[in-house]
């Protein structure tokens, strides 16, 4: 753009015609369509990485619940084994412990810590609790008794750690749900003032746009019709640049 | 190391043979013991009858008479050396033992199926078996590690080895025991091992389809009429 049209583009302006306060008027609600377009789209783009932290953390929690079940369905079987002295109990406690190492393999990729405890806690466990079996087959309950003991004291190291994981990640998954529903609420209020602000903007210039169209024409036609009535004497608005 | 039978020299042979003989007896004992308790589950497990009659003494009796049918003499009638006598009398005695301490769950009214099943009377009396003779004479079920459904009945390294090398080879001849001696700490010992095959009875529990749970809430093995079921193991120290 050359200096001289800049010029003309602002000399147009300031002359005020109808074709530049129309353009203007358009010009204006259209860049406040696409500003808030695009400040819609940035804050729909942030809600749903919210959303998706939200639900990798539910995931997390999942994951960590479904190990803690796992371990549950371990240790039951191995204490059934105990009782029963059943190899399908140790079967379904085998099946149920390889279960729980594949869910550790996807815990330790948030929580590796937490992985390589519960993994040192669940061999211990498995260590003392089918020792114990081996002692009860055997016939030998005090010392079934005593490893079986050994046993529940790893199980709790277990537990502990988790019901420590799971409930921080409960924490976290509830901490960035809400984050991610502030923010839609957020989100939700700002468009409305958005289309609140621009509505009335809009209708308060496309009044004033009109309002200075229609009171010429309308002082224009009131003298057309004073002339055809045969008044010699007609006012007739100020020329204008249109 | 196994030192077949057929491949001892004449002396040890003789003293194989003979404690073989020994092996095969206690084994066939165990076997008509087991198959009372078979004959009679549907007895043990009606609800509807309390006392079943089938008290230590007249459970021993049908022993004794099934015995005779099957093998032509009682299990205590004369010709037995006093080792063979000495061994009968404590697995006659195990299994009245086992029967009587069974009859409050062998007589339950209201209750169907009780748990005392061939097998669990098998495990019974030879554990009681092994306890009346302080270890010198063992007898055992045993079975390949993935039929095995107590761990009690999970077989040794030695058993093991038999199994998957001997009995579920195609080329062993069909029933045929395995026998040898072996030196277990630093003094001579005999073991044998028996195989045993399904029989049709067998597989109301273990046949097919596999995985169906059966009357004891274990899953069927599938097996089929004549697949090898698993062994008596018999140890006898010298």
């Amino acid at each position: 753009m050359t200096p001289h049209s800049r010029r003309s583009i602002v000399s147009r302006f300031a002359l005020n015609s109808i074709t530049f306060r129309i353009g203007s008027l358009s010009a204006l609600l259209l860049a406040a369509l696409v500003v808030s377009t695009v400040v819609m789209a940035w804050d729909l783009r942030q809600n749903q990485i919210r959303v998706a932290q939200a639900t990798a953390r539910f995931h997390h929690l999942e994951l960590a619940a479904e190990a803690d079940r796992e371990f549950g369905e371990m240790r039951y079987w191995l204490t059934d084994l105990s009782v029963s002295l059943l190899t399908l109990s140790e079967r379904r406690a085998t099946a149920a412990r390889e279960r729980l190492e594949a869910k550790l393999v996807d815990v330790e990729t948030f929580a590796p810590d937490a992985a390589a405890q519960i993994r040192l806690g669940v061999d211990a466990y498995a260590e003392a609790a089918l020792q114990a079996a081996d002692a009860y087959t055997e016939n030998r309950r005090v010392i079934g008794n005593t490893l079986s003991a050994r046993a529940r004291q790893a199980s709790d190291v277990v537990d502990g750690v988790l019901n420590e994981l799971i409930s921080d990640l409960a924490k976290e998954a509830n901490a960035s749900e809400e984050a991610a529903a502030d923010a839609a609420r957020r989100s939700m209020l700002k468009a409305v003032a958005a289309c609140v602000f621009i509505l009335a903007s809009g209708t308060y210039l496309t009044w004033r746009v009109l309002r200075s169209i229609l009171v010429p024409l309308g002082g224009i036609n009131r003298a057309i019709s004073n002339l055809n009535a045969g008044a010699e004497q007609v006012t007739l608005p100020p020329e204008g640049p249109d | 190391m196994f030192i077949a039978a057929q491949l001892r020299p004449a002396a040890a042979q003789q003293s194989g043979v003979a404690l073989a003989d020994e092996g095969q007896r206690l084994a066939a004992l165990l076997r008509v013991g087991r198959g009372v308790v078979s004959n009679n589950q549907g007895l043990i497990d009606d609800p509807a009858i309390g006392d079943k009659g089938l008290d230590s003494q007249a459970f021993i009796e049908t022993v004794e008479a099934k015995y005779k049918e099957l093998y032509g003499a009682a299990p205590l009638e004369e010709g037995l050396t006093p080792d063979q006598k000495r061994l009968t009398k404590a697995q006659l005695n195990s299994m009245a033992e086992v029967m009587r301490e069974n009859q409050d769950l062998i007589n339950a009214e209201g209750m169907g199926f009780k748990g005392f099943i061939p097998a669990v009377f098998a495990r019974l009396v030879n554990e009681r078996f092994v306890e009346k003779l302080n270890g010198e004479a063992k007898i055992k079920v045993t079975a390949p590690p993935h039929l095995v459904r107590n761990r009690k009945a999970r077989p040794d390294a030695w058993e093991s080895a038999v199994l998957t090398d001997k009995f579920e080879s195609a080329q062993w001849p069909r029933g045929q025991p395995f026998f040898e001696e072996v030196s277990v700490d630093g003094s001579m010992t005999f073991r044998m091992l028996i195989p045993e095959y399904y029989a049709d009875s067998c597989l109301s529990c273990h046949g097919g389809p596999t995985g169906e749970v059966d009357i004891t809430g274990f899953p069927k093995e599938g097996g089929a009429e004549g697949d090898l079921a698993g062994a008596i193991s018999i140890l006898l120290r010298k």
